[in-house]
């Protein structure tokens, strides 16, 4: 073995220098079939290059920013009697598994496809933005799905005010959503999930930085939105209305958010939202208002070598909550209703309730952590990350009143070569008071790139899931908890992930 | 001592300052140890590292100031393992593109229908129908809409995606049609890795179509590609020169096709669907080229269907279908191409297998299409019979159980036909006559010139279980003339025949559709075209005698593909 390791080296090393040396020109590969972009005829397409961002032009210039998550999941999964002609294994696509991204179950292990593209035309001053989204896409999928081409998801302005203020000042108006409690050092966590609260609004948001000190800055931001429209109250709920909520009436958020940072070394941020509905034309018209509201607080550590660590607290109340919409979200549960079905118990409830919220999330580079500065990011490093939720729930219904609801998680990821890595995480999720209701996942992973610091990765993924006696996953359309669905304990994901 | 240069330290240096620390003092913690050997262990591969500057966007690295999350940053968890840094993390410029393609194109065409025989109250004598009424092959495209191809990346990497949009709303069609998009269709990274020595290596990941063995010019032809595959998954193709004449290419993929629950509602919206199946798809394809003229391809692909329904299917069973196709080319100045594809299918319990295999003959799609236009889908016993109902109605109806013999015929379970086996074969002639004309000169296409494309396929159902496609057989025929007179107008000529059998006898379908054409340039990729088309049907397929298929249709379209 002693020998075999320098061995390994050196003919990776060998290896990797063919690459690097091998002739300059890349030649066109011709396929055996047809390259799926072509058209359907011989077509010479122009190459345009967009260097230029519009945050840092005076002229009017376009940016276009994408990104691609696409996977091929299996669930394996084996039948207890089997029929004449049927295996004793049977491949689930998409997998059996707890995955539902409005429950608090979900953990992100398995991907789901996702894609959007961002065109922004602008300069310095103003910017227009137009995001289209897709969950799937229609090619590779089999139908055509309305509910998962989001379409137009996004389209506001920017307004750059900060020249003529003499501060950084900036006016969002428009259709988007605001999401508060990012886990993440750029993005939403491990859990792909705002830990506070997000909105879905057409509206605006404004935002202002002071510099108190050289070491201080102080950001305000509040926002003001509704929906866009809401489903008449003869709509009849199917599936290419995303089984529309009549009950819900038109739905107002007002938000108000306090940051200071100190030093870029750490951030902390209070966060308080309100959502709201009087509508006299939402259902029979006789439906109690109801509201809505966050508070919470967060703080932020961007210690260079000692990480990124992030604490969130949040804290909802729900009153008649079952007739304000999708405008807002908690922990992915759009509005009231949801929130109902997945915290606080159903009907029984009458929409009455709270969440309490706490999580935290800590990454750590092991080569920045022992090389500081001299780590660039450009060789090989093992990344550290660590990640909790607990939600403790309040409700008028007995049933659901003082759950508590708890999901952990770590990884470690070892990048040993900058086209190579692999990775483990591991998951644990109660979303009840019984152990039974609660299942661990446990999933290796080898990751592939095209650089250290890559924009792309190739994942393949196994994961183990185990299972505790009374778990219920969420099946059919919509989905809604199926106690006879047998879940599948293992799952081979195959993803393929690119930005921007 | 000079002073140190302020140039960012060397991978080396690293490394060296590592082993140096680990030596110095003793391994303070089993963390700092492990990381020493693993970090230590792959020195010789980053050698050859450039070194540029650092990605801010490691774990503890500044952010944006602000409270929230921007609204551009996509709505999904980072990507596994924490690896890559996440959309909006700072990195540093590169020289990659966009490139955007796609085509726009819009379509007007009008069936002028005839009175039927014997005509209803106030019947309109001379019917006009959008769109029009007719069954078999059409020699233009049926939307009004445009895709888009974006591409971004470099030339090693690069992700596209491909949109779709076409007129939807009421103004167009009468109604608001959500299957018209807009509509993302495929997004794929595709990853072309330098040449190890003269092996090329080229991998796709994401959700994408490929398409193989059409006899035309670029592999696709009148008729189409004889296997085409989809779904999410991921394709490897290698190709490496076994000596100056011959060239060899290999391809291995696998997709999957995901499932919707059996309660998913299907609609107009929704496409063909065939609810509560998955399909899985492995395919490997192996092709040589000698002297850049002749071309052997073999394909192989298999579909798997896993039929977990409850209640939409009386016996779930899992099926798979088998191609097997061999495509031939031989392309050479001034004769032009001749394609020729020969392909195998063997069907078993092939109605379960969805449409991983997108493409079959003639656009079908999956296992259950197939089936249906070629193999036939009569019910078939399954070896089960229907329990008798009991006197009493409120006891439960028990399942279908074994026959035994002593049942009465009508009670016995019928499922469809999902087995057999079917033969086809497929070619296709290009050529342009200014080219057998000018030679030995060269023809660049910059002149007048006559156009021709023919194209032939057949079919024959070797094995089946349902009697009425026993011994089925069918072809098609297909002609494209096209006379570019000026670099701006043409006059094309298209035949088009079609005849099979079908559950209802034979289907005979004939066309001929002379046009013209307008268009900037004699090799521009833009056309305006009016066309009148003259079909021809039989009576098995022209049988309702209350709504008579159109015999002449006008379509008006345009497109340009850039």
């Amino acid at each position: 073995m002693r020998r075999g390791l320098p061995a390994l080296v050196a003919l990776v090393s060998v290896f990797g220098s063919g690459i690097a040396q091998a002739q300059d020109k890349t030649p066109v590969l011709p396929r055996l079939g047809i390259s799926p972009g072509e058209p359907q005829n011989r077509s010479a397409q122009p190459t345009i290059a967009f260097g230029v961002s519009p945050a840092k032009s005076t002229a009017y210039v376009l940016d276009f920013h994408g990104y691609l998550l696409m996977p091929l999941t299996l669930g394996f999964n084996e039948r207890e009697n089997p029929a004449p002609g049927q295996g004793k294994t049977v491949i689930h696509n998409p997998p059996l598994v707890p995955n539902n991204s409005r429950s608090f179950s979900h953990t992100g292990v398995v991907p789901t496809a996702y894609g959007q593209i961002n065109f922004t035309y602008g300069n310095s001053l103003l910017a227009a933005t137009l995001i289209l989204a897709a969950e799937n896409f229609v090619d590779a999928t089999g139908l055509y799905n309305p509910t998962e081409q989001l379409g137009a998801r996004d389209a506001f302005l920017s307004l750059n005010l900060s020249q003529q203020v003499g501060t950084p000042f900036e006016l969002r108006v428009g259709a988007y959503t605001g999401r508060y409690g990012v886990m993440g050092g750029y993005d939403l966590g491990r859990y792909g999930t705002p830990l506070i609260a997000r909105t879905n609004t057409i509206g605006e948001t404004a935002t202002i930085g002071l510099e108190l000190s050289d070491q201080l800055t102080l950001v305000l931001e509040e926002g003001l939105g509704g929906q866009l429209g809401k489903p008449n109250r003869n709509t009849v709920p199917s599936q290419f209305n995303d089984y529309a909520f009549t009950e819900a009436g038109a739905t107002f958020v007002g938000h108000l958010h306090a940051g200071l940072d100190i030093a870029r070394f750490a951030q902390v941020g209070l966060h308080y939202f309100y959502a709201w509905t009087r509508d006299d034309t939402a259902s029979t018209g006789q439906i109690p208002d109801g509201s809505i509201s966050v508070i919470g607080a967060d703080a932020r550590l961007t210690a260079g070598r000692g990480g990124h660590l992030y604490l969130g607290l949040g804290h909802t109340s729900l009153t008649n909550a079952e007739t304000v919409s999708g405008a807002i979200e908690v922990l992915n549960a759009r509005g009231g209703r949801e929130l109902m079905d997945q915290y606080l118990g159903g009907d029984e409830s009458n929409g009455d309730g709270s969440l309490t919220t706490f999580g935290a999330q800590y990454d750590l580079s092991v080569s920045r952590l022992v090389f500081g500065d001299l780590f660039q990011g450009l060789s090989p490093d093992i990344l550290v990350s660590v990640f909790g939720v607990h939600t403790s729930v309040s409700s008028d219904d007995p049933e659901a009143d003082g759950d508590s609801k708890l999901k952990l998680g770590t990884e470690l990821t070892y990048n040993a070569f900058s086209w190579f890595g692999v990775s483990g995480r591991f998951d644990h999720v109660s979303p009840g008071d019984s152990s039974t209701e609660s299942f661990n996942i446990v999933t290796p992973r080898l990751l592939f790139h095209n650089g250290w610091d890559s924009q792309m990765e190739i994942a393949l993924s196994y994961s183990h899931f185990i299972y505790g006696g009374d778990v219920v996953i969420d099946t059919g359309s919509p989905p809604t908890p199926d106690p006879l669905a047998q879940p599948d304990a293992d799952v081979l994901a195959l993803t393929g992930w690119l930005w921007w | 001592m000079p002073p140190r240069a302020l140039s960012p330290p060397r991978v080396e240096d690293v490394h060296v300052a590592l082993v140096r620390r680990v030596a110095a003092t003793r391994p303070a913690t089993a963390l700092v140890a492990l990381s020493a050997c693993l970090l230590t262990f792959t020195h010789g591969a980053r050698a050859e590292e450039p070194m540029t500057p650092a990605v801010a966007a490691l774990p503890g690295s500044p952010r944006p100031i602000g409270v929230g999350l921007s609204p551009e940053a996509p709505h999904a968890a980072p990507a596994a393992g924490g690896r890559a840094p996440t959309f909006g993390a700072p990195t540093k410029p590169d020289a990659w593109a966009f490139t955007l393609g796609g085509s726009i194109f819009g379509w007007q065409a009008v069936g002028f229908g005839v009175t039927p025989r014997i005509p209803a109250p106030n019947q309109v004598s001379r019917p006009l129908h959008v769109p029009a009424l007719v069954e078999g092959r059409q020699p233009f495209g049926s939307n009004t809409g445009g895709s888009l191809n974006m591409v971004y990346g470099n030339s090693v990497i690069s992700g596209t995606v491909n949109a779709v949009f076409n007129a939807t709303g009421k103004e167009r069609q009468g109604f608001y049609n959500v299957t018209n998009g807009p509509s993302m269709g495929q997004a794929y990274l595709t990853i072309n890795p330098q040449p190890i020595g003269q092996l090329q290596l080229q991998m796709r990941v994401g959700g994408f179509t490929e398409s193989f063995a059409g006899p035309g010019q670029w592999g696709w032809g009148l008729y189409g590609p004889l296997l085409a595959t989809r779904g999410y998954g991921f394709s490897g193709t290698a190709q490496y020169p076994l000596n100056d004449q011959v060239l060899m290419s290999l391809q291995l993929a696998v997709q999957g096709v995901p499932g919707v629950p059996e309660d998913f509602v299907r609609g107009e919206y929704t496409g063909w669907l065939e609810t509560g199946i998955s399909s899985l798809v492995t395919h490997a394809h192996f092709g040589m080229v000698y002297q850049n003229q002749y071309t052997a391809r073999l394909h192989y692909a298999r579909a798997y269907g896993f039929d977990d329904r409850q209640y939409l299917a009386e016996d779930q069973r899992d099926g798979k279908m088998d191609v097997l196709i061999l495509e031939t080319r031989y392309q050479a100045s001034p004769f032009g191409q001749l394609g020729l594809s020969l392909g195998y299918w063997n069907f078993d319990e092939a109605t379960r297998v969805h449409d991983g295999i997108w493409w079959g003959l003639d656009w079908t799609k999956g296992g259950m299409d197939m089936m249906r236009d070629y193999v036939g889908i009569a019910g078939q016993p399954n070896g089960f019979c229907e329990a008798v109902d009991d006197a009493n109605p409120m006891t439960p109806v028990p399942p279908p159980f074994p026959c035994t013999g002593t049942e009465m015929a009508s009670q016995t379970v019928l499922v469809p036909n999902g087995n057999g086996k079917l033969f086809a074969i497929s070619t296709e002639y290009d050529t342009s006559l200014s080219q057998l004309l000018w030679h030995p000169r060269p023809f660049n296409g910059t002149a007048p010139d006559i156009r021709i494309a023919l194209a032939a396929a057949a079919h024959f159902t070797l094995e089946t279980g349902d009697a009425t496609f026993e011994g089925a057989s069918g072809f098609q025929l297909g002609a494209q003339f096209d006379y570019q007179m000026l670099s701006w107008l043409s006059t094309p000529l298209r035949f088009f025949g079609e005849d099979r059998d079908f559950e209802f006898g034979r289907y005979r379908v004939y066309s001929i559709s002379p046009g013209i054409a307008f268009r900037t340039d004699w090799q521009s990729t833009d056309r305006i075209e009016l066309i009148y088309t003259r079909r021809f049907y039989n009576s098995e397929v022209d049988r309702n005698p209350a709504r008579p298929l159109d015999p002449h249709v006008l379509a008006l379209g345009a497109y340009i593909n850039f």
